[in-house]
């Protein structure tokens, strides 16, 4: 069964349609990828599934329920995690703090007024394991706004992982790494997603991460999905050369 | 001296407390009633910018309308006191829930608004509280407030009542303190560094802006009913926007991104205004020197400039 089914949605703004009859799945344990030129609407796609803001029209289910309405931080409980394109984190807490925020908020502490934080030995020892999985156990006590903006990204994947998705949305998450951070965070993702049996739909520019750990593609044009399929075919879709990949499409053994 | 600050550090929160309070009930042994007086007025005005302080310096909600709960906090015990006989130790005890409530009633509608709008908000409804309490004077007294508020029972000196207010104070305090250190606080502070973020960790944004407002409230109650009762009176000036101002240029006095910085500068502009009001009737002229010279040099407050001094973070803000 699919995990995630999006059907026919369309989103405007103004007189710009930014998603138009966009339909597209994601079985559980896939990987999947939606490519496109900037400006295609990916990001757009992303807003509506994890209720940024809503489609105009069309459906969104996740695991067999419609999603749409529904405000952010009841999507993130049903096990939709995302990351963000922008380095979306907080700024004035430590890395530790940042992701403690986001456990103790998934583990409904958020409402716990009068026990120490850091006397919460499982919440802290989670914490501890997230920041060991995103490799950032050395910056815990740094402040997150002064971090590398590679690090500001993989902070990004471990708030969306302190939510134990069943599905993760990652807006170009290697967007200002280095290439052997790029590499560490690719093996990362991948290993969670065969790990957990986690599900993941990522945009990147980057085409070496796409063909090197997606299972299917969609490629989006003007709000518009234009092609779909396996990477190899994808590569040598006739449309999608002329449209976005160009020379860019590595060789497939 | 940064030996001495760290060990202060180790020491356990209630340890903390209890020693800040030894000291202060040293301190009355010496004091005259005016400085009897004149402490216990501070010590309220201290508490009344950490119930702000929980609300604008950890939550990041710039608060115009904070006057609206000290007033009715005031209010509430002098009309139960005076109108209805309730017996003023019951009045004060009502007092801060009264406050709660009415935050519950008024912050509803604020924390639907963000930032500038939010803060608009407050002050819309602070100033609409105090017109309404301008306006019904047969019931609160208007333009002359209400006298003759009794005094508790068991205070029937200065130092009496300097003394249940140094329990209140550290009462309130250590709470507060408690609350700081809290994930409830935690999350609190993500949500001023990130709303947006913050509900995609799955946190119910305003549903947190709201109990925070309502804790704040409850706090800002307490002082009003001290205040009331330390001065036997009440008058309509609680609820103005003025009075919103006191905590909140106390809180950037002493340094909003801490714990005792809001504490210190609210105490401090109180001990000001007495002493400066001896010499000169200039005092807002030498009040609004002294913010600019915050906002311009200090912008993080005494605490701020301390801890540069220690070499510590300036930004760091839990207790
Ligand atoms: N909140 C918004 N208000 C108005 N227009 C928007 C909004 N969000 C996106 N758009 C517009 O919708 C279109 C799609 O934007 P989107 O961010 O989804 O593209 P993208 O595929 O993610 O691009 P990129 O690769 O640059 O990230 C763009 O033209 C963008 O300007
Ligand atoms: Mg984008």
């Amino acid at each position: 069964m699919n995990v995630l089914d999006v059907q026919n949605i369309y989103k405007a703004f103004g007189g710009l349609q930014a998603t138009n009859n966009v339909s597209l799945t994601v079985a559980k344990g896939e990987i999947v990828a939606v490519i496109g030129p900037n400006g295609a609407g990916k990001s757009t796609i992303f807003n509506q599934i994890s209720g940024y803001f809503a489609p105009d029209e069309g459906k969104i289910l996740f695991e067999g329920r419609n999603i749409i309405g529904l405000p952010p931080q009841e999507i993130v409980r049903l096990g939709i995690g995302r990351s963000f394109q922008r380095s979306n984190i907080f700024p004035r807490l430590t890395t530790f703090e940042n992701v403690q925020t986001a456990v103790l908020s998934y583990e409904n502490k958020a409402l716990h007024f009068f026990r120490p934080t850091r006397s919460y030995n499982e919440v802290n020892a989670r914490v501890q394991e997230i920041l060991e999985a995103i490799g950032l156990q050395d910056s815990a006590s740094q402040l997150a706004g002064k971090l590398s903006l590679g690090d500001q990204k993989r902070l990004e994947i471990g708030l969306a992982l302190s939510m134990r998705p069943k599905m993760m949305l990652l807006d170009e998450p290697t967007a200002g790494m280095s290439p052997e951070e790029t590499v560490a965070t690719v093996q990362l993702v991948e290993h969670l997603a065969h790990q957990y049996g986690m599900s993941l739909l990522f945009t990147e520019h980057d085409m070496s991460v796409v063909f090197g750990i997606s299972q299917r593609i969609y490629v989006l044009h003007q709000g518009q999905i234009i092609a779909e399929g396996k990477p190899q075919d994808i590569s040598k879709n006739p449309e999608v050369q002329r449209v976005y990949l160009g020379d860019d499409v590595p060789h497939q053994p | 001296m940064r030996q001495l600050w760290q060990r202060w550090q180790a020491l356990p929160a209630v340890l903390q407390t209890l020693v800040f309070a030894l000291v202060f009930a040293l301190l009355g042994l010496g004091m005259t009633d005016f400085q009897l007086s004149l402490v216990s007025e501070m010590l309220i005005a201290a508490l009344f910018a950490l119930s702000l302080n929980l609300i604008m310096g950890y939550g990041g909600m710039v608060h115009f309308g904070h006057a609206a709960f000290y007033g009715l906090g005031g209010y509430t015990v002098a009309i139960l006191t005076l109108r209805y006989g309730v017996p003023t130790w019951l009045a004060m005890g009502l007092a801060p829930f009264v406050a709660a409530l009415g935050a519950v009633i008024i912050g509803w509608f604020c924390v639907r608004r963000v930032r500038l709008y939010f803060s608009i908000l407050t002050l819309a409804f602070g100033q609409l509280l105090y017109t309404v309490v301008f306006q019904a004077a047969d019931f609160t007294g208007g333009d002359n407030g209400l006298l003759g508020i009794p005094k508790l029972p068991f205070i029937n000196s200065e130092a009496d009542f300097y003394y249940f207010t140094l329990v209140v104070f550290f009462v309130c305090f250590f709470v507060i303190r408690l609350l700081v250190n809290s994930p409830f606080v935690l999350v609190l502070r993500a949500t001023r560094e990130n709303a947006e973020r913050a509900q995609f960790v799955g946190v119910n944004v305003r549903r947190h802006q709201l109990i925070v407002f309502v804790i704040g409230a409850f706090f800002a109650g307490v002082s009003g009913a001290m205040i009331a009762e330390h001065n036997s009176l009440v008058a309509v000036d609680m609820f103005f926007w003025a009075t919103s101002s006191e905590p909140i240029l106390g809180s950037l006095l002493g340094g909003m991104y801490s714990l005792v910085g809001p504490a210190i500068g609210g105490a401090l502009l109180i001990y000001l205004e007495v002493t400066i009001t001896r010499f000169t009737l200039y005092w807002p002229l030498v009040l609004g020197i002294l913010t600019v010279f915050i906002v311009l040099v200090a912008p993080s407050g005494l605490v701020g400039l301390v801890r540069r001094w220690l070499g510590q973070s300036v930004a760091e803000d839990s207790a």
